[in-house]
């Protein structure tokens, strides 16, 4: 059988290269930029702080608020910067994908923001946006049970890929974004776009298990190797 | 938090396995999960030998939200007979400026002064406070400014907007020269926002 290799090049079960920073926003409480092959998003998270308008606070936990927003440049016609029902339901999604990981309870009748902004898109912006976005809690302090990494699989030409590009992702039979907790192998998020037969889906899930275990691992390099350039005097006491 | 032999370890992160429930329990920036005691923030952990805990002393990050026992920085935005209420700017000691600010309540039984009829008599609007939380019951931040360094730090004239002066146990308008009540704080005029 001879090798199959998509459009760019890449084996079906691999990723395209990754870039992760922390702590790219002065302003912000947290922030986390990635950059996934062409997909580019950055995140900004602020709080625990207090909800406005306040009905919206929560007695026993805080809220979660997330917006998720395609710059307008970020594709190739301009994006018309209003939300779109595409963004709207991409904001539901990774807001639910992190709520779970979050020790809400510890701070209630409190907001926690999350800005996601996709600067560059090109596939898979959703799970690089909740990778960022995990980024970005941690930076903030904010306790989590978990990191979550996210990464998307998908059939394209019959074979079972991850990490697919905006040419695959228009192109593919099936679509499944996962977003999963590393450390505890806890799934926050699975979507399914199109058809896959029961065999297809675990070899899709477990390739996006692989994958998320894999970004998980850069995840956390890339905080300790943030974290261990800091000096010990700037550090707060809590 | 720790008193007795205390070991530094790694970096963790979110979702690390330190240890397990037979070994340590877990206090700020960790908790329990099947048995396994695993970090919720980043930073280094002291695992404190006698006590058998596990915390994590300092963090990067600046977020925090204010806490009983906190001395806080706040400014009055509405003040009734029984009750004034004041948005939260500042933990005095941490860094953090809460933007929006978090909304404190001072109730005139949390006064010891005994002959105070109305809050209005002692804490007026826009009056900038130092006032410590006592409590966080039914999720309101409680305050008080009982003590000599609680209380007003600044306060404006009603008439012009100049500051007030302090003379003796009053406020002192120097354009105005109307006088008025307030509870002073020992550090009003030179109080110093860190």
């Amino acid at each position: 059988m001879s090798e199959f290799t998509r459009r760019d090049g890449r084996k079906p079960d691999e990723l395209r290269p990754i870039k992760m920073k922390v702590g790219v926003l002065d302003k912000a409480d947290g922030s986390a930029y990635v950059e996934q092959g062409g997909t580019k998003v950055l995140v900004a998270v602020y709080g625990p702080r207090e909800v406005h308008p306040r009905h919206l606070g929560l007695p026993e936990s805080a809220i979660v608020r997330c917006r998720y927003h395609m710059a307008p440049f970020s594709t190739k016609e301009r994006k018309s910067p209003t939300p779109t029902r595409r963004e709207i339901e991409l904001s539901k999604v990774i807001k639910e994908a992190l709520a779970s990981t979050i020790m809400l309870d510890l701070y209630p009748r409190t907001t926690i923001d999350i800005f996601v902004e996709v600067l560059q898109a090109d596939g898979g912006t959703r799970c690089a946006g909740i990778t960022a976005a995990s980024l970005a809690l941690a930076h903030a302090g904010i306790p989590m049970i978990d990191l979550v990494s996210a990464c998307a699989v998908g059939k394209w030409n019959g074979r079972i890929i991850v990490d697919l590009t905006g040419e695959e992702d228009e192109e593919c039979e099936a679509d499944m974004p996962v977003a999963l907790m590393p450390s505890l192998e806890r799934v926050t998020l699975i979507q399914l776009n199109g058809r896959l037969t029961p065999d297809e889906f675990l070899e899709a899930f477990n390739l996006a298990v692989k994958a998320c275990k894999y970004i998980g691992e850069l995840q956390k390099a890339t905080l300790r190797s943030y974290y261990e350039k800091i000096k010990e005097e700037v550090l707060y006491e809590q | 938090m720790g008193s007795g032999v205390l070991k530094r370890g790694e970096l963790v992160v979110p979702g690390d396995k330190v240890a397990v429930i037979e070994e340590f329990e877990p206090k700020y920036g960790f908790y329990e999960d099947l048995g396994v005691v695993r970090a919720s923030i980043v930073g280094y952990p002291i695992f404190d030998m006698d006590k058998r805990i596990v915390y994590i002393e300092k963090t990067l990050s600046k977020n925090s939200i204010p806490r009983p026992g906190d001395d806080v920085y706040c400014i009055a935005y509405e003040v009734s007979d029984k009750i004034a209420f004041a948005h939260i700017i500042k933990v005095i000691g941490r860094p953090k400026v809460f933007q929006p600010p978090f909304t404190g309540v001072i109730h005139i039984s949390r006064l010891k002064k005994a002959k105070v009829n109305s809050i209005r008599e002692i804490v007026k609007l826009g009056d900038h406070l130092y006032a410590s939380i006592i409590s966080r019951r039914n999720n309101v931040y409680h305050l008080t400014i009982s003590g000599p360094e609680f209380g007003v730090i600044l306060a404006r004239c009603p008439y012009c907007g100049l500051l007030l002066e302090k003379k003796d146990q009053n406020l002192v308008c120097s354009k105005c020269n109307i006088v008025e009540q307030r509870k002073i704080s020992k550090y009003y005029g030179n109080f110093k926002i860190v």
